[in-house]
């Protein structure tokens, strides 16, 4: 879960936008999620696929410095041709 | 939509010449587009760091804006003096600070542009004559004059370029700055980055005159709109600007129309804008319509711009391993750099 306030401890996954299989480019809205602020759209860093979501709508998740997003896997598409499995 | 994008031509309020034209060619472009898309891909990299709380504090973004830097990029000399709010880190890149430098500031790190000391809103570079990274809403503004004052009083021809948001010329301190710079001929230029909202307020909820240049006008400064979604147009205003600076004609007030495509700063959820506003800037994006001229011209091919693609990443991605392996400040550190006088006694051991 990225931390998307200063004071923001854990974000609540209001709504996905995006659902398995689904392709996925830089910028687009992934998620909704509540933060202690505000409900905030929560965008790609990368292109590819969404391959899975783990963590359903309405459940809370704390901040996680180490991965940054909302426990969602996407394969991402090198234009070279190399495919990359990230966790995004 | 809150303004409508005008090409407008830079209107002459002076009747000297044009003392130098600076001419556009295609190295012009090509240093645009990669340092634009250094810009870019640089605050992208930022932004996704944050989530990652790699940068704590405040981050504010410039994606979008990069066109306002790009066109002063090709006018400004080394020895001129830039300063700015705290929208900064793209200023300091113009400015020649290193992609490591500002990336380790971001951090926190002792190699930081600013000894880890300063933040995202605090860079500063001696070298490169960057004054800063100022995080009080307008106090640039006197202090971008001084910079002047003091080339003129040096008898330099260096120019210093004050930046400001459309918050910040609310500030009292912009009319007594004016009023003394017009007089004095102090060689600024004065320079708005409209973006059209001050945090979430929009410009139309702020003011009458809404058009932002025309606060020159009582001055006597000439003053003027331009399209800061277009390098060339602002590369133009910037020219003649600084030319009549040099010349000894004193300040240009310009009011760069742009937009930032993310909010504020890391935790704004935009309702005050709507996604088709945003969309609709998007949709004049500088880094896209310079790519567009580059391929037309035939200025560069496909390869090229992969290459360019490739370059800005490593040089990105070098930036983050460089500030992951960087060291912490010192604790000692806390007592450094906050007194000229060495020793000073109030600072125990």
């Amino acid at each position: 879960m990225p931390k998307m306030s200063d004071t923001m401890t854990e974000g609540v996954l209001a709504k996905w936008h995006k659902k398995v299989g689904d392709q996925v480019k830089s910028g687009d809205v992934l998620a909704e999620v509540e933060t202690d602020k505000a409900t905030m759209d929560f965008e790609s860093f990368q292109d590819g696929t969404l391959l899975y979501i783990g963590v359903e709508e309405g459940k809370a998740v704390p901040v996680d410095p180490c991965h940054g997003y909302p426990h969602a896997i996407a394969e991402r598409y090198h234009d070279r041709g190399r495919n990359t499995k990230m966790e995004l | 939509m809150r303004f409508s994008i005008e090409r407008e031509l830079f209107t002459h309020m002076s009747s000297t010449e044009i003392m130098s034209s600076i001419e556009i060619t295609k190295d012009t472009y090509l240093m645009w587009y990669e340092s634009m898309l250094l810009m870019r891909r640089f605050e992208e990299k930022s932004g996704q760091l944050y989530g990652q709380q790699k940068i704590r504090g405040f981050c504010h973004l410039y994606i979008g804006q990069e066109a306002v830097l790009a066109g002063a990029m090709s006018v400004l000399k080394h020895e001129d003096s830039l300063i700015t709010a705290y929208r900064d880190h793209a200023h300091a890149l113009a400015k020649g600070t290193s992609a490591n430098a500002v990336m380790a500031e971001l951090y926190g790190k002792a190699t930081g542009c600013s000894k880890g000391k300063g933040g995202s809103m605090h860079m500063f570079d001696k070298e490169n004559n960057f004054y800063g990274g100022h995080g009080i809403v307008g106090g640039q503004i006197p202090l971008g004059a001084g910079i002047a004052f003091a080339e003129k009083y040096k008898g330099t021809d260096a120019v210093c370029c004050t930046y400001m948001g459309d918050g910040a010329v609310r500030q009292g301190a912009l009319n007594e700055t004016f009023n003394m710079a017009a007089l004095w001929k102090l060689p600024v230029i004065f320079i708005c980055e409209n973006n059209g909202y001050a945090m979430g307020t929009s410009v139309e909820r702020t003011t009458i005159q809404t058009d932002i240049y025309k606060l020159g006008l009582p001055y006597g400064i000439p003053s003027s709109p331009v399209d800061g979604m277009d390098p060339i147009a602002v590369h133009n205003a910037m020219d003649e600007a600084v030319s009549r600076a040099r010349a000894g004609e004193g300040p240009t007030f310009l009011e760069m129309r742009t937009y930032r495509y993310k909010g504020h700063s890391m935790s704004d959820p935009q309702k005050y804008r709507t996604k088709e506003e945003l969309e609709s800037y998007k949709a004049k994006d500088p880094i896209d319509a310079v790519r567009a001229e580059i391929l037309d011209k035939k200025y560069a091919d496909e390869k090229w711009f992969e290459e360019m693609d490739e370059k800005i990443k490593a040089i990105v991605d070098e930036s983050v391993r460089f500030s992951e392996e960087s060291p912490w400040p010192e604790a000692s550190e806390l007592y450094t750099d906050v007194y000229v006088e060495p020793n000073y006694p109030f600072i125990k051991d």
